[in-house]
């Protein structure tokens, strides 16, 4: 239901173009679709990401091409590999549901595993 | 977040007192593969990590919430350290 909420967003907004913003830089991105690809391990790190998992995610469009664009995200849920998720890139809410708590140096978290993508047929949107 | 390579080091005398003991670092964006993505950038250095690390990075307001000063003016800071490439686990 938040994957259909998001591409309702998405569809309403005349100027995004999908596929452009997948090749883009993550940078400006509040809520995105990606693919889990692994994980990191780091034992020296900031002390909020103890007890949490790092992953490797790609950006990836809503008909599932990947968009070349790896990032790094924490996962809230118990995502993994092969799992198309929905990642939060807005640090207030993803350090918050990552953590428990505010104030992490956190920017991206993974919220959500996507079930299924309800798309508009053709090029309509 | 985003995986990154520490590729160099930036020194500056004259900065924002609370930049001060600050290790500015290069560092330069990784894909999945480990190859370069996107342009090298300036982070402010929260882990204690090196020239030649494997590193991930956070980026915003958030960059400033490592240290104690949350007024530190960053927008991309090295918060940890990856063990080796080999922990970098894909598929």
């Amino acid at each position: 239901m938040l994957c259909t909420w998001y591409f309702d967003v998405q569809t309403q907004g005349a100027s995004l173009n999908l596929h452009d913003k997948a090749q883009a830089q993550s940078t400006g991105f509040k809520m995105i679709l990606a693919k889990v690809l692994g994980n990191v391990v780091a034992t020296q790190k900031n002390h909020r990401y103890e007890n949490a998992r790092v992953m490797v995610c790609e950006q990836i469009t809503p008909e599932g091409e990947s968009g070349g664009n790896t990032i790094l995200a924490l996962d809230s849920v118990d995502a993994g590999v092969g799992d198309t998720v929905l990642i939060v890139q807005e640090g207030w809410g993803a350090s918050t549901a990552a953590t428990g708590k505010v104030g992490a140096a956190i920017d991206s978290a993974i919220v959500g595993v996507v079930d299924r993508i309800d798309l508009l047929e053709g090029n309509s949107r | 977040m985003q995986l990154a390579r520490v590729i160099g080091t930036v020194v500056a005398t004259v900065k924002n007192d609370s930049l001060q003991n600050r290790k500015l670092l290069v560092v330069q964006s990784l894909n999945k593969d480990l190859e370069p993505q996107g342009k090298p950038l300036v982070a402010v250095d929260a882990a204690g990590a090196g020239v030649g690390e494997l590193v991930f990075w956070c980026r915003g307001k958030e960059a400033s919430f490592p240290f104690k000063r949350e007024d530190t003016p960053t927008d991309c800071t090295i918060i940890g350290i990856v063990d080796s490439d080999s922990h970098v686990c894909c598929g």
